[in-house]
């Protein structure tokens, strides 16, 4: 009975994910179709007088790369955890760079962010703004997963392998359902920190370009609420791994 | 299986086992034969669970694990290189201390071993799964909750799932390794009483630290001793007439 039960939340949980994952893209997409750009206009100087252009030239060019970014690191973390063993001193050095970077603030980022996009944006820099979005996602990504991978019990392990599992098949059968929910808090948990950031973007932009200070622009009100809402649903993921 | 009844399907000799820097098994040899059950018994760390992860490789997953000496299974050498590890670890099942279900449904945690040796049409992987909860006297328990999770059973009951989902990988090995410590004394027997059953189609070995256990459902006993197989032959000799002091003071209860 009980069991049951866990498992038609288990499925609520998962079907929230994807909706709300659905609902973050579907802004991002909402912004990048408000208003077309013309195309070889992307690289060329950039008239910040319109936020939302600003979203649709940057964001809508993040979407994929951001996604890359977050498989590439479940890949990471699977590499790190399942084949270089904790006790190595690679492991260590890498694991260390990670944290660093995951303790970093990401107002950080964000002060990079604004002065690669506001102040820089005459000659327009797509590579340091890549590194910045990669620097934003990749290292709590990398944490969340991590944390994941560590909380499947080794008795797992051992029991697939002592039923004749390859390593590939133990990860997959065993260690990936058993990690995904929190392998899905990191990853709103990174995206979440890139809304914040974008719409740090965009009202500073807007501040700069208008002649009236004090407005926020409704697209960061959108952004910044996303980001909320990405949080939360990180934190119910969370909460529901730890009870 | 085609082996005659009298060839070891493992065949032990002078096996010694390190972790590292600590020698946690001392010069073993002895046989394992088909259709019996081999029990070990010895006091807590003596080393018994270090000795039956020799057979099924999973000491491979420690980084300082060391081994000396011979272990053949079927007259092969275990840990020949050209041994594919998870055709031995499927073909020398174990059972652990403690329940380890998946969290999979009751069907998915038996057909996840048989779907590892290939098997993929759903009718055939029924079969599997009716026949290995049947062989553990679980099936007519569970045949209405086959897609529940297994945390509707009993602890009992989840240690026969675990029993039948190896049963599932069709082994001719079965290591049980302490299996009924986490469970209470009704269902102690029914799991002593599947170990009966399953005697007359595999091989089984036998661990336990309770003497009494050991002498209700083994034919062939083994007494470890930090490390060492202190005596090793029939059940009923060594709980009767045991030829060592250490063991006589450890099967009468003044040791350990
Ligand atoms: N991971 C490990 N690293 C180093 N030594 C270990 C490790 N695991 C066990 N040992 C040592 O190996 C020896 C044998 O342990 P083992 O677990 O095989 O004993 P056991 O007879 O199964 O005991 P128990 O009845 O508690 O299960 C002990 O001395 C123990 O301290
Ligand atoms: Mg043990």
């Amino acid at each position: 009975m009980n069991a049951k039960i866990m498992n038609r939340s288990e499925l609520i949980y998962h079907i929230i994910a994807i909706v709300t994952l659905a609902i973050i893209i579907f802004l991002f997409w909402n912004f990048s179709t408000d208003k077309p750009h013309v195309e070889g206009e992307i690289t060329s100087d950039l008239a910040v007088d319109d936020t939302s252009s600003l979203i649709d030239r940057y964001l809508y060019r993040m979407i994929p790369i951001l996604c890359g970014a977050g498989l590439f690191s479940i890949v990471i973390a699977l590499y790190l955890e399942e084949w270089l063993t904790q006790t190595t001193w690679q492991y260590r050095i890498i694991e260390r760079y990670i944290v660093i970077l995951a303790k970093v603030p990401s107002l950080v980022y964000g002060i990079f962010a604004v002065y690669f996009i506001v102040f820089h944006s005459q000659k327009v820099l797509n590579y340091p703004l890549l590194l910045i979005a990669i620097l934003l996602v990749m290292p709590v990504t990398i944490r969340s997963t991590q944390k994941a991978i560590q909380s499947v019990d080794i008795s797992v392990r051992e029991a697939a392998y002592a039923l004749g599992a390859t390593k590939l098949r133990m990860i997959a059968d065993n260690v990936l359902p058993n990690a995904f929910p929190l392998i899905v808090a990191g990853i709103c948990t990174a995206i979440s920190r890139i809304l914040a950031i974008v719409a740090l973007i965009v009202i500073i932009s807007n501040w700069i370009n208008s002649s009236n200070i004090f407005t926020i622009p409704k697209s960061a009100v959108v952004l910044i609420s996303s980001a909320v809402i990405a949080s939360i649903f990180s934190s119910i993921l969370d909460y529901k791994q730890v009870t | 299986m085609q082996h005659p009844i009298n060839a070891p399907i493992l065949y032990i000799d002078d096996l010694n086992v390190w972790y590292g820097k600590n020698h946690v098994l001392k010069n073993l040899t002895f046989d394992v034969f088909p259709r019996q059950v081999t029990s070990f018994i010895g006091p807590s760390k003596c080393g018994k669970t270090a000795l039956v992860r020799c057979f099924n490789r999973l000491n491979d997953l420690k980084s300082d694990f060391r081994y000396t000496g011979k272990i053949q299974f079927n007259g092969v050498d275990l840990y020949a290189s050209n041994v594919n590890v998870t055709e031995i670890a499927r073909k020398i099942g174990m059972v652990f201390h403690k329940p380890i279900p998946f969290r999979k449904s009751i069907y998915d945690n038996v057909a996840y071993t048989a779907r590892l040796r290939g098997i993929k049409q759903s009718l055939q992987l029924d079969t599997i799964v009716e026949d290995c909860l049947r062989a553990v006297q679980l099936w007519d328990e569970v045949r209405n909750d086959l897609h529940a999770y297994p945390e509707i059973l009993t602890i009992g009951q989840q240690q026969q799932l675990c029993i039948a989902r190896a049963l599932a990988g069709n082994p001719e090995i079965l290591i049980f390794d302490e299996p009924c410590e986490q469970l209470d004394a009704t269902e102690t027997p029914k799991l002593e009483a599947t170990v009966q059953r399953l005697k007359s189609q595999y091989s089984l070995i036998f661990v336990t630290n309770k003497r009494r256990q050991a002498a209700r459902v083994s034919d062939i006993a083994g007494f470890l001793y930090n490390g060492e197989l202190i005596e090793f032959g029939q059940t009923e000799h060594l709980f009767t007439n045991p030829k060592n002091k250490l063991t006589e003071d450890y099967v009468t209860g003044r040791l350990g």
